[in-house]
């Protein structure tokens, strides 16, 4: 089953994660990465409280996502991974050439940031690393649940809030 | 503070989400900051707490109290911008997973349970507001409590079995009361015989199997408008 | 009561339970069987809009309010639901399938209209911009004041135009319909089970054990109907 998503979403564990997308994919574990969580005691800790008990939850910095998504793969459960910001999830595609999509499921206002979707709020910064990823013939959508309609790069990077 | 909690979303908007909605629930904290409403402290707080923020409406009583205990103690502003954008996802989280997809459904399967059994509206009505508004309110000022005795290290309260095992033991309550209240309430509302309900809920079930093989792709709500409207159509046009 | 004050009337109390979905409280008056409830009682006839409160709450059964995701907003829904039932009425042919698209059709406006009120708070969020960056507790105050004032008003614009639309083709629909009585009562409360349902096989499937609750309850219910008189 191995990873069946890769996120960006900036509220990281939430309930969009362990429900949204948790129920129906019956998610047994997430792997969450990001370099300052992953050197904080106390945040790990709060995200471990948002997580199901049931729901294994792995914190990584982005070199050791990497070097580790061989043992993900070989995981007989489906999971999920995470990142709270885009960068991060283009360095992880550049590392790991089984990612074949990538979902913008969260990126909300803060300055510099313009709105695309109610969802997603972009920077110029975040746009050219999304055409990188895009650039290596992963598919980028933006679709914060399953029920939503999901929305291409190119249609999201025309958007403008509507 | 309490009072005001009670409409944290009031300014819901998709910039800041629920951070103006913060500041408002805990403006009556801060204006003990050195200074009062007229001080520098006060401003910079109003300030930091008004900017983006989100959690679960209820969940955030706890974020609230922890904000005002680490404003009042005067926190590295730092650090108190890391609790906010560390703390929206998994107080989200919680309470996704307590209120919205266990207590909430589990008291509503109660009311449909209870309206099968033939009780009258008003206690219908008055059971589901009062057992669901009990956990909510507790909720709430638990939150409130827990997050000003803690302060910033208040993720040990989010631990508690209630968090930790709450939702699976009200999730099987719910599958357990929703098992028995579904045939109770059609029985009621269709006005039909067991072999009607019957057949109703089988033909329900399968339906709703179906909806779940869609993986969540399918809002069945919305689908279920253009399936009432073709139904509709049908029951004026058929002969 | 006259139509025009009923009318009044109704629009009031599907505004409040519409801003009880968000902005205040989340007592849950907005949900089906109480804001139902209350529209139809609002018309003298509660029994009715219980009646297709419940049936609405099964599709409720489904809804997670999560974040900025958007979902239906069964405030003004269920109020509209309740008065379509009781315009119909509770005994003929066609009058609950309808009731329930009215109210289905309603949740749809409502999550449409909360995406515009929710984009407007942030317009003007953004015009308070500095005001709010320089920590004035007066612009938090009027932001919220806002919010809340354009909610209310959003709630009663969503319940006035359901009712409109509901009014116009009820006793249209109504008088041209067909099909007997079982059906037309049957095939709604059907979708609703299934929709119900699926929430509720959802939530099982995700925990261990659920699935025999849910067995076990499916057994006690029908064991109750088999007793019952």
């Amino acid at each position: 089953m191995a990873i069946e998503l890769y996120r960006v979403d900036d509220r990281l564990i939430h309930g969009q994660v362990v429900i949204g997308w948790g129920h129906p994919l019956a998610l047994r574990f997430i792997v969450l990465v990001d370099d300052n969580v992953a050197g904080s005691d106390w945040e790990r800790e709060l995200y471990r409280m948002g997580t199901p008990p049931e729901v294994d939850l792995y914190f990584e910095t982005t070199e050791s996502a990497v070097a580790r998504m061989p043992e993900f793969a070989a995981r007989p459960d489906p999971g999920l991974l995470l990142t709270a910001d885009v960068a991060t999830m283009s360095r992880l595609c550049d590392g790991c050439t089984a990612i074949r999509e990538v979902n913008i499921g969260g990126l909300h206002h803060r300055a510099g940031r313009s709105p695309c979707l109610p969802y997603v709020f972009l920077s110029a910064e975040d746009e050219v690393a999304l055409k990188s990823i895009a650039a290596r013939g992963v598919r980028v959508i933006a679709q914060d649940l399953p029920a939503s309609d999901p929305v291409e790069l190119g249609d999201l990077l025309t958007k403008d809030g509507a | 503070m309490l009072a005001r909690l009670l409409t944290l979303q009031g300014s819901y908007n998709y910039e800041t989400m629920i951070g103006n909605g913060l500041a408002f629930a805990m403006e009556p904290a801060l204006r003990l900051l050195p200074g009062g409403r007229n001080g520098a402290a006060y401003r910079d707080a109003i300030a930091r707490q008004s900017r983006y923020f989100n959690a679960h409406p209820y969940l955030a009583a706890v974020a609230v109290g922890a904000l005002a205990r680490a404003e009042l103690s005067l926190e590295d502003p730092a650090r108190i911008e890391r609790f906010r954008t560390a703390s929206c996802g998994p107080l989200g989280s919680v309470g996704d997973r307590l209120v919205w997809a266990a207590w909430l459904p589990a008291c509503s399967a109660t009311a449909l349970a209870a309206f099968g059994l033939g009780l009258s509206w008003q206690a219908v009505v008055l059971l589901f507001l009062l057992v669901y508004n009990a956990g909510h309110v507790a909720l709430r000022v638990w939150g409130l409590y827990a997050g000003w005795t803690h302060g910033l290290a208040v993720a040990s309260a989010l631990g508690a079995p209630l968090f930790r095992q709450g939702p699976s033991v009200l999730t099987r309550a719910l599958a357990g009361i929703a098992g028995a209240a579904i045939p109770l309430m059609v029985a009621r509302a269709a006005g039909t015989r067991p072999l009607g309900v019957a057949i109703i809920v089988a033909v329900g079930a399968a339906g709703g199997l179906a909806l779940v093989q869609l993986e969540g792709r399918v809002a069945g709500w919305r689908a279920a408008i253009w399936v009432l409207t073709a139904f509709i159509t049908a029951g004026v046009l058929v002969r | 009561m006259t139509g025009v004050a009923s009318f009044v009337l109704l629009v009031v109390v599907g505004a409040l339970c519409s801003l009880d979905t968000v902005s205040v409280a989340q007592a849950m008056v907005s949900r089906p069987i109480v804001s139902a409830t209350l529209g139809a009682a609002a018309l003298g006839r509660p029994w009715e809009g219980l009646v297709v409160g419940a049936v609405l709450e099964l599709f409720a059964l489904e809804t997670l309010p999560f974040g900025a995701s958007r979902y239906p907003e069964w405030g003004s829904a269920g109020v509209v639901a309740g008065a379509t039932f009781v315009a119909g009425g509770i005994d003929v042919p066609g009058s609950l399938a309808l009731a329930i698209l009215a109210g289905l059709g309603t949740a749809w406006i409502g999550s449409t209209s909360m995406v515009w009120h929710r984009k407007l708070v942030a317009k003007v969020a953004g015009d308070l911009r500095d005001d709010l960056a320089a920590g004035s507790a007066a612009a938090v105050t009027r932001l919220h004041i806002t919010g809340i004032a354009s909610d209310l008003w959003r709630g009663g614009v969503v319940t006035a135009t359901g009712l409109v639309a509901a009014v116009a083709v009820t006793s249209h629909i109504l008088e041209a319909w067909r099909l007997a009585y079982g059906p037309s009562v049957a095939v709604p409360v059907i979708v609703a089970v299934a929709v119900g349902m699926s929430a509720t096989f959802r939530a099982a499937k995700g925990t261990r054990g659920a699935g025999w609750f849910l067995l076990a309850g499916a057994a006690a219910g029908a064991g109750v109907l088999g007793v019952r008189p």
